[in-house]
């Protein structure tokens, strides 16, 4: 199973939805008013909403679900492990099971799902994101919205370019990781055997090249945006200008009632 | 080492939304001892076939036999074959970890167990196979030059004495000398030991040069198993088609046959050898 399979976040799937063609800028808000709110989620009932919600989104985006849940293989590993903690760690009024010493508490099994439901709920927002936006219209999106904080000298342009470049580079150095993988495979080492310390050292094969590939790239790449006029902390322009429409209100006005709703229920 | 496939078919990411079918159906023996190219637009599933060679890729469907070991879609460990087939990747310089080149060299031996003593002489023996003076031993690979450091990451490779060896786009980002030099290394290599090369690779006079046996893809499927000389002959005016072009050499006795009464007619697809045919043929006409 290659790298680029398993991780979905930073990827783009091309889709003529309304999700899709909403402004990045709504959508950035949006997750972070999702984001903000799964903080105030406390019972298990509390998550019907945002669970809701995010089902009819991905229907909506005409993204196939089995791609989402395929995309949340590789954070299962650490799903059951939190899981497991909670379960046996957490202590409360309602007995459900004891064996010899171990004690399993109603609040414990609670817990383990809200938090399972937390984490997935993040990741497949986040993932959301990047699967019906583009790069280009992200960064935008991320410079128009940090414009205000220019004011007090806060360098938004720096931290857009940063970021669009660091989720640029997540494919291009997946794509080398799982080259220098193979070639390393090739000469003989075996990443799936091995006892725990074994299994850390047979990465080093790859860690090294890889570093020197990106401070290499990351050379290059400054040398390409500095031969193309771009200088930091100047005046730039845009080829697409960013305008809000009657849609983006739509959504925008559904989260914040959304919102409202879940900080109420916690009231 | 023979290697058979039948009815090979291999997609990246299936059932997902990216889903992308590269190899569809590949049916194909590869004989031994000898140069073989393989050749085809980009995105034609050459790079994608040649991973399945010595299992770093699993068949979707299909079996792929390499001598007596067997890769199918459903085998539950990759079959080691690491020391029997070696592979070159494009720019393999990427590959170099260790702080020395003689123990970068020695990392594929010291995976496979090898005794010290075997690993120290057969490290020194793949430095002289690439042309590395002993003295580049205890220097830093990250020190040397660009292709220094190729040939130590070739070396690398080499060491295990594959029986089989796949170059893809060996000389990528080389000059001509140096795609020279190279591809005479991996000639005289595989000549001398009689073993198997197969390369991926756009190069078409390297192609004419060193192939023996040229495979053409197409869309993911094996269009042609033939030899140079009938490729660029009998195949000429599917050439563009297929993304491929005419060697040098060729091009200039195609120009000249628009003007001769006579054609020259090709036999040899070598640069020298057709020059050398070119030359006869007007030496004799002058002296008619």
């Amino acid at each position: 199973m290659s790298l680029s399979n398993q991780f979905i976040i930073g990827q783009y799937i091309d889709k003529n939805s309304i999700i899709h063609r909403l402004d990045p800028r709504t959508k950035l808000i949006i997750v972070f008013i999702f984001m903000l709110s799964t903080m105030f989620l406390t019972n298990l009932i509390s998550y019907a909403l945002p669970v809701l919600l995010v089902s009819s989104t991905i229907f909506v985006s005409q993204i196939p679900s089995s791609y989402i849940v395929k995309g949340l293989k590789p954070v299962w590993l650490i799903v059951i492990a939190t899981s497991i903690f909670h379960i046996f760690l957490t202590q409360g009024n309602h007995l459900l099971i004891r064996v010899g010493s171990i004690f399993i508490y109603e609040e414990g099994v609670i817990k383990a799902i809200t938090i399972t439901l937390r984490i997935i709920l993040l990741l497949v927002t986040a993932s959301l994101l990047t699967l019906t936006t583009k790069l280009t219209d992200l960064t935008n999106g991320i410079e128009t919205l940090l414009a205000p904080l220019k004011k007090i000298g806060v360098p938004t342009q720096e931290i857009a370019m940063m970021i669009s470049l660091t989720i640029r580079f997540i494919p291009i150095l997946m794509h080398e990781t799982e080259k220098i993988m193979k070639a390393q495979r090739a000469r003989g080492v075996n990443f799936s055997s091995g006892n725990f310390i074994k299994r850390i050292l047979n990465f080093i094969p790859i860690i090294v090249p890889i570093l020197m590939l990106s401070f290499q790239k990351a050379e290059s790449v400054s040398l390409a945006v500095e031969a193309r006029g771009y200088r930091p902390g100047m005046e730039r322009t845009q080829l697409r200008i960013l305008t809000l429409q009657g849609i983006d209100y739509k959504a925008l006005l559904i989260s914040a009632f959304c919102f409202a709703v879940i900080i109420a229920f916690r009231m | 080492m023979e290697i058979t496939l039948k009815d090979v078919f291999f997609s990246y990411n299936p059932g997902t939304p990216l889903q992308n079918d590269v190899l569809r159906g590949i049916t194909l023996t590869l004989g031994s001892n000898k140069m073989i190219a393989v050749v085809g637009r980009t995105g034609s599933g050459k790079s994608t076939f040649v991973q399945h060679l010595n299992g770093l890729l699993q068949p979707t469907l299909g079996t792929i036999h390499v001598g007596e070991t067997r890769i199918t879609h459903d085998c539950k460990k990759t079959p080691i074959l690491h020391d029997r087939v070696g592979i070159v990747f494009q720019f393999p310089e990427h590959q170099l970890f260790e702080d020395t080149v003689l123990k970068d060299i020695s990392f594929g031996p010291r995976n496979l167990g090898w005794s010290a003593e075997l690993i120290r002489s057969k490290s020194l023996e793949a430095m002289g196979l690439v042309g590395l003076e002993e003295s580049f031993c205890d220097r830093s690979p990250f020190e040397l030059s660009g292709g220094e450091k190729r040939r130590a990451a070739i070396a690398g490779v080499l060491v295990m004495d594959p029986t089989v060896l796949i170059l893809d786009e060996p000389t990528v980002g080389l000059d001509s000398s140096g795609k020279n030099s190279m591809m005479k290394l991996f000639h005289d290599w595989q000549k001398e030991k009689k073993r198997t090369v197969i390369m991926v690779t756009h190069d078409m006079e390297i192609l004419a040069e060193y192939a023996e046996e040229i495979i053409v893809f197409e869309g993911g499927k094996v269009k042609l198993v033939t030899e140079p000389l009938t490729l660029f002959t009998e195949y000429r005016s599917e050439l563009n088609s297929l993304g491929l072009k005419l060697p040098l050499a060729h091009q200039l006795v195609e120009k000249l046959n628009t003007k001769l009464s006579k054609p020259i007619e090709l036999k040899s697809v070598k640069k020298g050898l057709v020059f050398q045919q070119i030359a006869d043929y007007f030496i004799r006409r002058d002296l008619n």
